[in-house]
């Protein structure tokens, strides 16, 4: 039980925030962490701690997508109790929800190994952790997170060059 | 050179281009082993050419980061410390007693990283501008009823404060009544910018270079405003006010919190209010302006204006040619932005005395964030900046005081170009 503390104490956090820009939900973020660390508990042996965690949570979402939709849904209302309970000044968040908008969409647009390589090297992933949470070749790592993070922010810079054109155009 | 020298370096060249960008990657995130690090840090020194693909390779790993970083519901480290503790002068205190008003406190107090990204991203002050709107419009919209009678009272005090205070209590008991609790919160907090830009006005006029007492046009206008604010209050619950009252509030306002450079008066100037975002928006137009620097090129006016809670923002490259859109002003609007632009000075803004680079997020190759802060008479005042590049340069890898000194020239570039802006 100890060392399940220990592993919630090091890994949740780190955990929970990749899972949030995985999914761009933080409530379901958390029930996939939540499902990770029970199946760690069940485990009797985990040699790599932190690739196994970020191994199981990522094919947890993957089992879970096909649950997406009614997730998203009750999500959606969530997050709309939660913007009404806690209103930002409306020009901060419409600003704040704008970037993080494109960066959703920056994120999305990347093939899914780029992007969970990428997430998980945010994350403090070694390379060796990400190519055995992943499967890959070790040597490949750093030609995925190469080209994950080029896309990444070419998608975002035309992302922004539209929004401000967007801008112009508005006033 | 020796013959030997030429062929190592035309061996390392080689080398170079025969590195992949995986591998730059590898080596910024420290997977590379030790003797190939080294071999990559002498083809830096080496080829031109290498070393910028690693600055670039730099830019994208900081560029993926902040993006990355949007994603969060609350980004970490981005709170300065010393925010807490500053003598920061807020407009008037909370209504305790208003459930409301302190709700809202809890959570403007527990969302304090929007304050810093407002001053990361609104920068210098905002003020509150007339915009022509039907009356009908205005009767819908109670935080533009209680704007309007904030410019205008706040033009008012200035003259009159004992007046001013007589035209805000008849709109509260109207309204107070009539609109929902949020509404009425929103004008608690619209009343107190008022009171505050009076009170700063009132404090200013010794000292900025409005005329102690109203000037006589002034004079008659607040009063013909008091006059038409009984009026109308009293037949409308509301009223609007005339775009020239409100510009020279903005103007004035505007002149007491950008200090000016030239003298013993500007070092009587009160503290300057640190208008949170809210209040800024307590305005049915705002105008922000921040000037901006990008290492090491560029610079820029960026303007920001948000009406009706939507922003609408411009810049203006330092120096280019292209124009900023005023598409959606009118004349006046127009007119009243660029002689507030023009009193805004930037040209004599005090010399900086900080430049916080680690409260920046950079987003590498995109853009730059640089905070800037500058004292006067030992308060601190207003954020200046979010300078915004496209040169691929990421800044906050270089150290504070780089930052520091090479913030000094481009504000020095950047000064007496405000002529240009328009």
């Amino acid at each position: 039980m100890d060392d399940v503390d220990r592993l919630f104490r090091l890994y949740h956090q780190p955990l929970v925030r990749y899972l949030t820009r995985r999914l761009g939900d933080r409530d379901w973020a958390e029930e996939i962490a939540q499902e990770t660390f029970l199946r760690a508990i069940r485990q009797p042996a985990i040699t790599s701690e932190r690739s196994w965690l970020f191994a199981v949570a990522t094919n947890l979402v993957r089992d879970s997508a096909r649950k997406a939709q009614r997730q998203r849904a009750r999500l959606e209302l969530l997050a709309a109790e939660e913007r009404d309970r806690v209103q930002e000044p409306e020009v901060l968040s419409m600003v704040r929800d704008e970037e993080r908008a494109m960066a959703r969409q920056a994120v999305d647009a990347l093939a899914e190994r780029d992007r969970l390589a990428l997430l998980m090297r945010e994350e403090g992933l070694d390379y060796d952790e990400i190519a055995s949470a992943l499967d890959i070749a070790r040597s490949s790592v750093g030609t995925t997170l190469s080209r994950a993070r080029r896309r990444l922010a070419e998608h975002y810079e035309a992302l922004q060059a539209g929004a401000e054109g967007r801008d112009h155009v508005a006033g | 050179m020796s013959q030997d020298d030429r062929s190592n370096d035309a061996r390392m060249r080689d080398r170079a281009d025969g590195i992949d960008d995986g591998m730059i990657h590898e080596w910024l995130d420290g997977e590379l082993d030790s003797a190939k690090a080294a071999e990559l840090e002498a083809l830096v020194t080496l080829s031109p050419v290498f070393a910028a693909r690693v600055a670039e390779a730099r830019g994208l790993l900081a560029a993926s980061s902040r993006i990355l970083l949007a994603l969060d519901e609350l980004p970490g480290n981005v709170l300065p410390k010393a925010t807490e503790a500053r003598p920061i002068v807020r407009p008037v205190a909370q209504p305790v007693a208003h459930p409301v008003a302190q709700s809202m406190a809890r959570r403007w107090s527990a969302r304090r990283w929007t304050g810093i990204a407002a001053l990361l991203m609104v920068g210098v002050t905002g003020v509150v501008i007339a915009r022509r709107e039907p009356e009908t419009t205005r009767l819908r919209e109670p935080v533009a009823i209680a704007t309007d009678d904030g410019a205008a009272s706040a033009d008012a005090a200035r003259s009159e404060p004992q007046v001013a205070a007589t035209t805000v209590a008849p709109t509260t008991a109207v309204t107070s009544s009539e609109r929902s609790r949020e509404a009425v919160a929103q004008e608690v907090r619209a009343q107190e910018v008022r009171a505050q830009v009076a009170r700063l006005l009132n404090a200013a006029a010794p000292t900025a270079s409005a005329p102690a007492s109203p000037p006589p046009e002034v004079a008659d206008r607040a009063a013909g405003s008091q006059a038409k604010a009984t009026s109308e209050s009293a037949n409308l619950g509301t009223r609007g006010d005339s775009q020239a009252t409100r510009s020279r509030v903005s103007a004035s306002a505007l002149r007491t919190l950008v200090p000016s450079a030239t003298g013993a008066a500007s070092e009587r100037l009160p503290v300057a209010p640190d208008i949170a975002p809210s209040d800024i928006l307590a305005g049915d137009l705002l105008l922000a302006v921040q000037r901006v620097r990008c290492a090491p090129v560029c610079g820029q006016l960026r303007i920001e204006i948000a009406r009706d809670g939507r922003v609408r923002s411009w810049r203006q490259s330092l120096g280019s040619s292209g124009s900023p859109d005023t598409a959606t002003l009118t004349e006046r609007e127009l007119a009243d932005l660029k002689r507030t632009v023009d009193e805004l000075r930037l040209d004599t803004l005090p010399a900086m005395l900080r430049l916080d680079g680690a409260q920046c997020r950079s987003v590498g190759s995109l853009r730059e964030s640089l905070r800037v802060e500058f004292v006067h008479n030992d308060q601190p005042r207003r954020v200046m900046g979010l300078p915004w590049c496209s040169d691929g340069t990421h800044v906050m890898d270089k150290a504070a005081a780089a930052i520091e000194a090479a913030a000094d020239s481009a504000i020095s570039r950047a000064s007496g170009a405000s002529s240009r802006y328009w």
